[in-house]
């Protein structure tokens, strides 16, 4: 009885000690995101611009941002940019690892280096760089597509025209974000086993059949997480839209991200509850079509 | 004696015990840092932070202080110390916005721009987190002593909370050469119908590839600054005097449908060229891509420096008239110097700001720096503001916008501004879109019923603007129902 006494005091001497060393952590998780988390939920119910004055409007809120026209401006603008981001980055994100991966020469390092830099210099910068590309008659863009067409297109304003927002805001993430998602598809690439390769190879298997039915189930699980990663990321779009509209979301919305959205709620109109509602709208939403993505690439796996 | 749980265990106690000490010894210097002055005073713009400098430390050059003829600083009148920082405006802005959400420590004084104004005073007045300055004002009858109108972008249902930095008059910048080119004359330019009207003729393909290139104004895409520029000449503005919206009214129809009409989507009435921001902006006015650019006070120094290369063949004149003998001027932009409530040296924060804002000498020698018009008239008296500038042409710029600062109209702030704003941008969009729909089925020019089109055109284009600016209008008076619900429930 005594040993397991003593057993049981050592025991619960070790607990002490976790529960002091993992105190730390908890205590910045509870003030740091439990309790900003709770905070939130609670001020999702309330018109309020600070500490000092709040007023209960139940649903309110909610019942706001469904049937704000801003707010589907947003989903639909971030959805477009996700869908894009899927179905245009990622291909080219692939394409240029298996190009990358096939080469062997000196040159790979570089190619690497060169088409991941544009990530490390952060969307801040290159917002605001491409928003001098875009210039009307002076820019960049403008100016090659005036070389290639003869005079055509120097004019336009690409961050101006409606319908001419999105396929710059679309450009310019291709720039920044097809080398960082390449250098996914090649780590995945280089894993791939070779033996399995050759073997599809000595079967006869040309390279469109080698990529399709041995690369690509062997990357398959890297490809969702990236499709995953780019859709979330996509829906927590910022940065990119706001410096290179230049602090606004474009005519008529056409740049405004949900998160523009509610940055501009919370932050430019003062209305926190209102901004801590879009929140929770926003967080389930990728929650949402995050399971529903890892879902259908089950069901396609299965 | 070893530690029962091992030494990386003991390791992580001590590094985290480690931490924890830095970081309270840390909070404590910082704390003892702040506590050595007795005012901190935070602006957002280089020029500011160091003409403030100047006049608020006390200097330490021995040279200086050995000059028994110059005027004492702020410090040493006052035998207090003030920590002058500069801050970035955004950073400002965000910092300000936590500090006063979360109740942490504030600077004493600091300069604001004035559109973040209406974020600050949204709420129950007694929430604001600047001293209510209005009772000083009056006290001191700093309204009649400084440009009244420049208090209205400060204030709040009636309540001042800031003093106004500056005056930012608009005017017309262009170059001579290209006017003589042009064969505009600028003594013709008295309203806004003889600046259409000969602008009309400016636009031209001088090179002749297809696209005109000369313009006679830069007129953003969507409105942008001349919107609001335009707006408050023409007496209108996005919100009125007594917070309510200004987006429905005749004056904010008539500055949309002239915009519209004279931009891109205008056909032969076109003027106007959106020449962009920054060097886009500066090349189309060096290229002669547009003879003319809005000139605020504060852009005249930017555009010195910008395009220093065209000094002698640059000038200003008034903005049109809206009608004749209306007011030739706006405004665009302006800052103001705010005291926060939870300064416990309300009265000392006071001085200072007396000290920076109403001194005219020091106004004076801070526009000879800035070009920008301070709002105290009797600044205005300083012979800086007569002397020719060689970059004008030998104009007396300083002189043309302290003329033109008693028109410059008031500009009314809360937080449906920015909404009130961008409902007009989009409305302008779709104005476009439709206004060149509409003139694509016109008659041709030649053809005899083209006139009585061309005017029904115009017509159905403003029914379409009052109808958009209406509906959009329903929407932005719903968000500002829900600002009056903070309000009444706090009476």
């Amino acid at each position: 009885v005594s040993g397991a006494g003593t057993t049981d005091r050592i025991a619960a001497r070790r607990n002490r000690w976790g529960w002091a060393f993992i105190a730390p952590y908890l205590t910045l998780t509870v003030c740091f995101f439990i309790y900003p988390l709770v905070k939130a939920v609670v001020l999702a119910f309330y018109t309020t611009n600070g500490p000092q004055s709040r007023v209960f409007v139940g649903l309110a809120n909610f019942t706001w941002i469904f049937t704000d026209p801003a707010f589907y401006r947003s989903v639909s603008n971030t959805a477009i940019f996700a869908i894009f981001s899927v179905f245009l980055q990622l291909p080219l994100s692939l394409g240029l690892a298996l190009l990358l991966n096939a080469k062997r020469d000196r040159l790979k390092g570089f190619f690497r280096l060169a088409l991941f830099s544009p990530h490390l210099v952060g969307p801040v910068f290159v917002g605001i760089m491409f928003s001098l590309f875009f210039a009307p008659r002076y820019g960049l863009v403008n100016q090659s597509i005036a070389a290639l067409t003869g005079g055509w297109g120097l004019d336009l304003n690409w961050l101006q025209i409606e319908h001419l927002v999105m396929p710059a805001l679309v450009l310019t993430s291709l720039w920044m974000y097809v080398g960082f998602n390449m250098i996914y598809f090649l780590a995945a690439l280089q894993n791939v086993p070779a033996d399995l390769l050759d073997a599809a190879q000595v079967d006869g298997a040309g390279p469109w059949q080698r990529f399709r039915h041995v690369t690509m189930p062997a990357i398959k699980p890297v490809m969702v997480f990236v499709v995953v990663m780019s859709t979330i990321g996509s829906f927590q779009l910022f940065e990119l839209p706001y410096t290179l509209l230049q602090q606004g979301w474009g005519p008529n919305e056409s740049g405004l991200t949900i998160v523009g959205y509610l940055y501009r709620t919370a932050f430019a109109d003062g209305d926190l509850g209102l901004g801590a509602a879009i929140g929770w709208v926003l967080t389930f939403l990728i929650f949402a079509i995050s399971l529903a993505q890892i879902r259908i690439s089950r069901v396609m796996r299965e | 004696m070893r530690f029962p749980l091992g030494t990386a265990p003991l390791c992580l106690l001590l590094i985290g015990i480690a931490a924890g000490v830095a970081l309270l010894g840390l909070r404590a210097l910082r704390h003892q840092e702040t506590r050595r002055y007795d005012l901190e005073f935070v602006t957002f713009a280089e020029p500011h932070y160091q003409d403030y400098l100047k006049v608020i430390k006390r200097p330490t050059d021995p040279a200086i202080l050995a000059n028994p003829a110059r005027r004492r600083t702020f410090e040493e009148q006052h035998g207090v110390t003030v920590n002058v920082r500069l801050v970035d405006g955004r950073a400002l802005q965000s910092r300000l916005q936590a500090a006063m959400l979360a109740g942490t420590q504030v600077p004493d004084v600091l300069e604001i721009e004035a559109q973040n104004m209406g974020y600050f005073t949204k709420g129950p007045l007694a929430d604001v987190g600047f001293t209510d300055l209005t009772d000083r004002i009056a006290a001191e009858h700093l309204a009649e002593r400084m440009v009244a109108t420049r208090f209205a972008q400060l204030s709040s249902r009636g309540r001042t909370f800031a003093l106004p930095h500056d005056v930012h008059p608009v005017t017309l910048a262009y170059r001579p050469s290209r006017l003589a080119a042009a064969g505009i004359r600028v003594e013709d330019l008295k309203t806004w119908d003889d600046f259409v009207r000969l602008g009309r003729t400016v636009v031209t393909d001088t090179t002749g590839d297809g696209n005109p290139d000369r313009f006679m104004l830069d007129l953003p895409e969507n409105g942008g600054h001349a919107l609001e520029i335009l707006l408050h000449q023409k007496g209108g503005g996005f919100i009125k005097v007594d917070g309510s919206l200004g987006i429905t009214d005749d004056h904010a129809v008539d500055v949309v449908c002239w915009l519209v009409e004279h931009s891109v989507a205008g056909g032969p009435e076109r003027i106007g060229y959106p020449a962009g921001w920054g060097t886009a902006m500066f090349q189309s006015f060096k290229d002669g891509l547009v003879l003319f650019l809005w000139c605020p006070d504060w852009f005249s120094k930017w555009l010195e420096a910008e395009v220093g290369g065209l000094a002698g063949d640059v000038r200003m004149i008034p903005l049109p008239a809206w009608t004749p003998g209306g007011p030739r001027t706006s405004s665009w932009g302006g800052t103001g110097i705010c005291i926060t409530r939870a300064s416990p040296r309300q009265d000392l924060a006071w001085r200072l700001v007396e000290f920076l804002y109403l001194q005219p000498e020091d106004l004076s020698a801070r526009y000879a720096n800035t070009n920008i018009l301070p709002p105290v008239k009797a600044a205005w008296q300083d012979p800086v503001f007569d002397r020719p500038v060689a970059f004008w042409s030998g104009q007396a710029i300083g002189r043309l916008y302290a003329d033109l600062a008693p028109e410059t109209p008031p500009v009314h702030l809360t937080t449906a501004t920015r909404m009130a704003k961008d409902s007009t941008t989009q409305v302008i969009g779709s104005a476009k879109q439709y206004y060149a729909d509409r003139l694509d089925r016109l008659p041709r020019r030649d053809d005899p019923g083209w006139a009585a089109a061309h005017q029904a055109a115009r017509q159905d284009l403003r029914a379409f603007v009052t109808e958009e600016l209406g509906k959009r209008a329903i929407l932005i008076e719903r968000r500002m129902a829900r600002d009056r619900l903070l309000t009444e429930a706090a009476r």
